[in-house]
């Protein structure tokens, strides 16, 4: 592989353990709520603290999955899912904050994907793709394991809508060689923005608006009164 | 520049047709991906998903099973492009590629054709055993499908009775093996062999309806003659 064309500031590491946590407390908290057992709350904890990273590595195949090499990820994925079996009510207690946490995590996460994709020196559309990957595969794992429907191709609250436009903007600006650190800030407070406003103003994912059979109707609606005129 | 060499040595294309087939045939599946999850009330991150897991999901899926390097969908961003477009074109025009079912049948056949000799090709180019060729080649035709319907949330049809698919898929890519293991033929032609037949398979099979059947045990059937066969003994 060639030298890569740009250095990549990553994040500071304290910030993608801090993400890992949430993502892991989460994860043990939708487990308690299923109701699964010991090794369900440690799956689902895991599943959703390194999910969509895994997902990204094995896709890059840059080598073993940054969640083996260090013992860090397991460890925590372990602690709070002892956290989550012991003191449910505690986490559960907790919701809005970690609801807060996650929304500003989802920036955060496609930060951490886009640059890795960067480093590697994919393609910006790559890098995008792998930023909303890291951002939410985990969730997405986390519904296939619990075998529902995902969440995130149903219509409802923008989560992974926030995350697609979000990773955009930051392959977009790391392109128009916008300073590093502020094309992250920038993705992070946009992400963030984009959820808490249409969770504020109760927008809804749109689902599929069919051109076709609209212009059809209104042909048929038309022609009806032109024949009757 | 790195990435067109890799993406050569990877795509598995140097066959008979041009290398932007490939993205043609996994537009396609994007877009049937894309109308599908439009028809089942998905919203636009479902539709995008599926699009991308249909049209892309057998290739990354081949690149994650040969471990040959970061798969050509990455490598290559015109990839995702397309699936996006696809992804437009099955939020807004459902209805329309409803309608052309036809057409859809006979691209989607083609496609399926493609990929099962693209991707048996790419295992033998690693110089894989002709048995894992022809897995390899199955798993690219019809991933996307299975990937697609995991995502939204059913039993992956493939797996179940219907109409022959990833049965034609297998037999697609058991048909270029043979032909590159065991006659001197160009790729090239193999490949278009191989392609003919899992389009006759597919089409014949969706006219005729021949399905696949469940398994039928016959464990019952062989007990009954071979005890049959120890009465007439004495």
């Amino acid at each position: 592989m060639s030298t890569p064309v740009y250095t990549v500031v990553a994040l500071p590491y304290a910030v993608e353990m801090a993400a890992v946590t949430f993502g892991a407390l989460s994860g043990a908290l939708h487990a308690t709520r299923k109701g699964l057992d010991p090794v369900g709350v440690f799956t689902l904890a895991l599943i959703c603290a390194i999910g969509g990273g895994a997902i990204r590595d094995v896709l890059l195949q840059q080598g073993t999955p940054v969640f083996l090499r260090s013992p860090s990820y397991l460890a925590i994925a372990a602690f709070a899912s002892v956290v989550g079996l012991l003191f449910a009510r505690l986490v559960r207690s907790a919701v809005p904050v970690m609801n807060v946490v996650d929304t500003l995590l989802i920036g955060v996460w496609v930060v951490i994907g886009a640059e890795r994709a960067l480093l590697v020196d994919l393609s910006y559309v790559s890098a995008a793709f792998l930023g909303v990957i890291t951002a939410t595969g985990g969730g997405l794992l986390r519904d296939l394991l619990c075998h529902d429907v995902p969440t995130a191709v149903q219509p409802g609250e923008w989560y992974v809508a926030a995350a697609i436009p979000a990773a955009v903007a930051f392959v977009l600006l790391v392109q128009a060689g916008v300073l590093l650190e502020v094309a992250q800030v920038v993705t992070i407070v946009g992400a963030a923005a984009l959820r808490a406003a249409s969770l504020r103003l109760g927008w809804r994912t749109p689902t599929a608006y069919d051109v076709w059979s609209d212009l059809e109707a209104r042909f048929a609606a038309s022609s009806i009164r032109s024949s009757r005129g | 520049m790195g990435i067109d060499v890799l993406g050569e040595a990877i795509a598995g294309i140097p066959l008979a047709l041009p290398a932007w087939t490939q993205l043609v045939a996994a537009g396609v599946g994007a877009v049937s991906g894309a109308v599908y999850a439009a028809k089942r009330g998905f919203d636009v991150v479902g539709v995008l998903l599926l699009a991308v897991a249909e049209g892309l999901g057998g290739l990354l899926l081949r690149d994650t099973l040969l471990q040959t390097g970061t798969s050509i969908v990455l490598l290559d961003g015109r990839y995702l492009l397309v699936a996006t477009a696809a992804a437009a074109v099955g939020f807004f025009f459902a209805g329309l590629v409803d309608r052309l079912e036809g057409v859809i049948l006979v691209l989607d056949a083609l496609a399926l054709g493609f990929f099962c000799t693209v991707g048996a090709d790419s295992a033998l180019s690693i110089s894989l055993s002709p048995v894992a060729a022809v897995f390899t080649g199955t798993v690219t035709a019809v991933g996307g499908l299975v990937l697609r319907d995991l995502l939204a949330g059913d039993a992956p049809r493939v797996l179940r009775p219907g109409v022959f698919t990833a049965a034609a898929a297998f037999l697609g890519a058991l048909a270029f093996v043979m032909l590159e293991t065991l006659t001197s033929l160009p790729s090239g032609q193999s490949q278009i062999i191989a392609m003919l037949v899992v389009f006759a398979v597919r089409l014949l099979a969706v006219r005729l309806e021949w399905r696949t059947r469940a398994a039928s045990d016959i464990s019952d059937r062989v007990w009954a003659v071979w005890a049959r066969s120890e009465d007439g003994a004495p």
